[in-house]
């Protein structure tokens, strides 16, 4: 392996294109997605901006009663990662493993009708907090499976799930831990969705990425979880890694609280750093899985960036036109579906993509198309100012 | 109280703008970069104050009526 | 890999900056303690909180940028420039700075008050700023634009095991050469739905008594702790970074030990293995109040003592150790030590440069 890379042993995904890898990736080669208005909650706005909802009942996979929505998507996704990985209780019991996930929802006590009550001097029933205190995504999947390895939620907004993988990383090439669960999650809330209604970033239709009448983002639902493992311990257990995330790379636009830098600095130096992590050049990516929100800002920098670092024809695809922006989550089910682009030498379209829009000076894909090659990139930029970029490799 | 003074005090007291009394606010005055110095984030507070206050919806493509006090009171009167 | 503690910044219950943790270790201050008067259902109980103190920001940045910022965000930015001013350092070349922040609960109130904007107004128009502000990383982002920091940035979320979190990862950073230093926050702020909830789940037996390990003396405390970190060189002090599981065998060799109890019963029993034993033992929660990431400031303490190499006296004493103020020497080590509920501790050997 690459000096730093760390192997990919099991990867897991629930969001509202399907609730396995599987499903979710035979949706996008199919072109499949539906954003409706909210069903879990309602709003009285005069339009109601889609979102991309999971329908499928989870409550079997809950752990405890107490357990979040934001826990159990993230549960779902563990299973079917840990099943990949082979990785079952001996193995856990006996393995020091460490948990990073990224999410915003889940690291905020933002229970609505609690608060209301405690304004009107109600004096409600506190369990809506010790709820809150109960589900940090990360400490409460380390508590289910006896984990005793490092251990952190990355609240880092909507880079939160590429962070934790690259957080996950460090901590395996530092010896730390020889197992991470790396990823993120994050359930739809209804004040998260008031919330970037506020900030007018959200479309009242089915988002369009890179598009020239992109109106702004949907908002998903959705968790990805990946099992990384060091070298180390892939040669002790003979586990047999897929793919490898071999670069990562942060770096701060320091511009503005919500509004990315017009010019992409902050993007430029993470793409850049997480290339020569990697080893590689721009000429060795085979794609980019984009942040590619929809949002007029977004798109614009994020293209031009794209176009600055790897010319205006390498092969581009927003995911979040499947599954919305799933904020802590995105990241890390942006990292596997770039797996799976590696892995199939394919790209879905990017759905909702119609008219190519000079400022962005990137064209996504519009249909399935091929790809060849060994690396990928996925990158993503956060509220605040941060950028996160991940180089995936297919193990050699 | 004319309109633009009412915008001049909204936006002060709404936008925390502690340096600035707002009849230091000129009708003309840029609103954005130079002049008084908001940004994108008052901007969008503005148009939710706007909601809130006159019961007027700001369209994206009316972005321009914020270049100045002058302009938003004009737009305020206009649509509401 | 042992790395340098090159300043340190701290907004507490005590005041602002170092001088003011060095008067309340010294005894000379007390900490704001403010009652809060909470109705429950069984009555009105009154409820303590360590108040952080806050001023003199404005001596860092502008009333412009002031004004959109929350109380939790002020204690964040202000701990920030003064830990880079206590350091003396200018940071050069800031894409080679990176920060990491944590908080146990986060910015809880900024998340109310957007909360109060949707209420008092409509769903169609809470306030977006609001909103911006009550998303964790929003601290990290306004000091990164304060300060132009423009390396790596992050924000993390454990509980008890932030602090491990945040100073792990750290370490690493600079390990890897990935940034040459590193910002690191840590901090919560109380609120009234705190107070509110602490009136419900907590029955404190009284004021913060670290050593009363099986005992429930817990109170909610506010600040933020900000450490500037670099690669190995002649600051006053080095910093080695351990996480594990049970007892400590570095802390149980260790001459001093600085143990981040706050009154959580929970925790107090895993801490019953370093008392006694003729080691050193302190614990300065008492002036800070109970958080989830206490160790910052235990670590923020302990840099003091070996600044003036003096091992000060316990704030509230401890049959287990000699409590006095005693000289150290220059080398000094000092073993900061914190424990989550299941027994998982962060252990930060701080060793004076000599």
């Amino acid at each position: 392996m690459n000096n730093g890379a760390v192997g990919i042993v099991g990867a897991g995904c629930i969001c509202a294109a399907g609730d396995s890898v599987e499903e979710v990736i035979s949706a996008l080669y199919s072109g499949k997605r539906n954003p409706v208005p909210p069903v879990a909650f309602t709003s009285e706005l005069s339009e109601f901006p889609p979102v991309f909802e999971i329908f499928s009942d989870l409550t079997r996979f809950a752990v405890h009663e107490n357990h979040s929505r934001t826990t159990l998507l993230v549960l779902v996704a563990i299973r079917e990662a840990m099943l990949q990985a082979e990785l079952n209780d001996s193995v856990l019991k006996n393995t020091r493993v460490g948990v990073a996930l990224g999410t915003t929802v889940g690291c905020t006590l933002n229970s609505e009708s609690f608060y209301r009550e405690y304004r009107a001097g109600r004096m409600p029933n506190v369990s809506p907090i010790t709820k809150f205190m109960s589900n940090n995504p990360a400490m409460a999947v380390a508590e289910i499976y006896s984990l005793m390895g490092p251990v952190a939620a990355v609240t880092n907004a909507c880079s939160s799930g590429a962070d934790a993988i690259g957080v996950a990383r460090d901590w395996l090439n530092s010896n730390l831990c020889d197992i991470a669960i790396a990823g993120g999650t994050d359930e739809l809330s209804r004040v998260a969705y008031l919330g970037f209604n506020a900030l007018q970033v959200t479309s009242n239709e089915p988002c369009r990425p890179f598009d020239k009448n992109r109106k702004g983002l949907n908002l998903g639902e959705g968790a990805g979880v990946l099992i990384l493992e060091s070298e180390a311990s892939i040669r002790r257990r003979k586990s047999r890694p897929y793919a490898m995330i071999s670069g990562f790379a942060c770096s701060c636009d320091a511009y503005h609280p919500t509004g990315p830098h017009p010019e992409g600095v902050g993007l430029e130096r993470a793409i850049c750093g997480a290339l020569a992590d990697a080893s590689v050049t721009a000429a060795d990516i085979a794609f980019i899985n984009a942040h590619g929100t929809s949002t007029m800002d977004n798109d614009k920098v994020e293209g031009c960036v794209i176009s600055r670092l790897f010319g205006d024809n390498i092969s581009v695809v927003s995911t979040k036109a499947y599954t919305g922006h799933t904020l802590g989550a995105a990241g890390a089910i942006e990292a596997i579906l770039t797996i799976r682009g590696l892995l199939d030498q394919k790209l879905p379209g990017t759905i909702g993509f119609e008219v190519p829009d000079p400022a962005c000076k990137i064209i996504p894909t519009d249909r399935l198309t091929d790809i060849s090659g060994r690396f990928a990139l996925s990158t993503s930029l956060a509220f605040g100012g941060s950028n996160s970029a991940v180089v995936v490799q297919l193990d050699s | 109280m004319s309109l633009e003074s009412e915008l001049k005090s909204l936006i002060v007291s709404e936008l925390k703008l502690t340096h600035i009394k707002p009849e230091e606010i000129e009708d003309k005055s840029p609103l954005f970069g130079e002049g008084l110095g908001l940004d994108s984030l008052d901007a969008v507070e503005i148009v939710v104050l706007l909601q809130k206050r006159f019961q007027v919806v700001m369209k994206e493509a009316d972005r321009a009526a914020f270049s100045s006090i002058k302009s938003l009171a004009d737009y305020v009167r206009a649509h509401r | 890999m042992s790395i340098a503690l090159l300043g340190i910044g701290v907004v507490s219950a005590l005041g602002c900056g170092v001088d003011a943790l060095r008067s309340g270790i010294k005894g000379i201050t007390k900490p704001a303690i403010a009652p809060q008067q909470v109705q429950i259902p069984e009555g009105t109980v009154e409820i303590l909180h360590y108040e952080a103190q806050v001023s003199g920001l404005e001596k860092f940045v502008s009333p412009a940028t002031l004004r959109r910022m929350s109380r939790f965000s002020q204690m964040a930015l202000l701990a920030s420039h003064l830990a880079v001013k206590d350091s003396g350092m200018d940071l050069k070349d800031t894409t080679r700075a990176g920060i990491i922040f944590g908080s146990g609960y986060g910015p809880l109130q900024a998340g109310f008050s957007f909360l109060d904007s949707l209420i008092d107004g409509s769903d169609s128009c809470p306030s977006p700023t609001s909103f911006a502000t009550s998303v964790h990383n929003s601290l990290a982002s306004l000091v990164s634009i304060s300060m132009q920091i423009r390396g790596p940035s992050l924000t993390l979320s454990a509980f008890d095991c932030t602090g491990s979190a945040v100073l792990a990862t750290a370490e690493l950073w600079l390990d890897r050469s990935s940034v040459d230093y590193v910002l690191v926050g840590l901090g919560e702020e109380c609120s009234a739905v705190h107070a509110y909830a602490t009136a419900l789940l907590t029955r404190t037996e009284g004021a913060i008594r670290p050593f009363l390990l099986n005992s429930c003396t817990y109170v909610p405390g506010e600040g933020f702790v900000c450490l500037l970190l670099g690669k190995p060189n002649n600051s006053f002090a080095s910093l080695t970074c351990e996480l594990g599981e049970g007892e400590s065998t570095v802390a149980s060799v260790s001459p001093i030990v600085f143990a981040a109890t706050n009154g959580d019963k929970k925790t107090g029993k895993y801490y019953e293995y370093l008392l006694g034993g003729g080691r050193q033992v302190r614990s300065f929660s008492s002036l800070y109040g109970s958080m989830p990431v206490g160790i910052g400031f235990e670590l923020a303490c302990a840099a003091v003592c070996l600044r003036e190499k003096l091992l000060y006296e316990n704030p509230v004493e401890s049959k287990y150790t000699d409590n006095g103020t005693q000289d150290i020497p220059p080398d000094a080590e000092i073993a900061c030590i914190q424990y989550d509920e299941r027994g998982r501790y962060i252990l930060l050997k701080l060793k004076g440069a000599g």
